[in-house]
């Protein structure tokens, strides 16, 4: 994903409708180039947002853990930031998240935690000097709303 | 990419996001169909005002907003639910990549923009049958 380049033109004559389906398109999506250097301010920020990843990560594996009915959504959130973790580097160790003993305050400490990390996600966006960093942080609190969505509403 | 040319570039994109909306309404029904009326008509709410927050931005920046095109390709059959809710859904997912090209560009309170329309792609995609992505936009 961050080696894509942006199909600028494409997107000039055809709008965002055929961003990702024209056969003039040699790109699936509209990431930057991101062979530009990340500015030092950067790597400061990526280390702030990995450790946010593993805390988040760790709330959600401990709370799959610790209640079955919560396991899909804890393991599905966990994934998920594995997943990013792995595009920034991997992730940091943490310790053991305090996950409370009763499943109604673990969902909702779980979803709660996620909304957090989502506005970390959002705000490392707004503040990252690389348009293609900013670009994949905004990329990952989209992705981390979206499973919110899905589990907040089950 | 200028900061101008991407926001051309996105308006360009909702431009065409508004008119496909507009067509998908025209195919679905309000009594036999009313979930997907209503994703659909909420969705061209949004388009339309993300439309002319675009083309604001462009005048506050003494640009001239592109016009939109006088006609934009639609899918042939769209006579069902099942063709309507695909074709929003690619709509949403085409979208969120023009958002995040947007972000990419752009800084402060328009890439703020950005980020704001690209979780609401994201969200919107769930609206119309899309699972969760790792990177939605990219």
């Amino acid at each position: 994903v961050l080696a894509a380049t942006a199909g600028t033109a494409a997107l000039v004559a055809a709008g965002c409708d055929q961003l990702s389906t024209g056969p003039t398109d040699t790109t699936s999506s509209g990431a930057v180039p991101t062979t530009e250097p990340a500015v030092d301010a950067d790597g400061e920020l990526t280390d702030q947002v990995t450790l946010a990843l593993a805390e988040a990560a760790a709330v959600a594996g401990a709370t799959a853990a610790g209640f079955a009915a919560l396991a899909p959504a804890g393991e599905e959130f966990l994934r998920l930031h594995e997943a990013h973790g792995r595009l920034l580097g991997g992730l940091p160790d943490v310790g053991e998240p305090d996950v409370p003993g009763r499943r109604k305050r673990a969902r909702r400490a779980l979803l709660t935690t996620e909304s957090r990390l989502q506005q970390e996600l959002v705000d490392a966006s707004m503040n990252a000097g690389s348009g293609a960093l900013a670009q994949t942080f905004a990329a990952m609190a989209a992705a981390v709303a979206q499973l919110h969505t899905v589990w907040s509403g089950s | 990419v200028s900061a101008i040319e991407a926001l051309q570039t996105t308006l360009a994109a909702e431009h065409a996001a508004v008119y496909v909306y507009g067509a998908l309404g025209a195919q679905t029904s309000a009594s036999s169909s009313s979930r997907l009326y209503a994703a659909v008509t909420d969705a061209y709410r949004t388009h339309l005002e993300r439309r002319d927050a675009l083309t604001e931005m462009l005048w506050a920046a003494d640009e001239e907003p592109v016009a939109a095109e006088p006609g934009y390709e639609l899918p042939r059959d769209l006579s069902s639910e099942k063709a309507v809710t695909r074709r929003a859904l690619r709509l949403e997912r085409s979208c969120g990549a023009a958002y995040a090209y947007l972000v990419a560009n752009l800084t402060g309170v328009q890439r703020q923009f950005g980020i704001t329309a690209l979780l609401d792609a994201a969200r919107r995609e769930l609206d119309f049958g899309g699972a969760p992505r790792r990177l939605p936009g990219l």
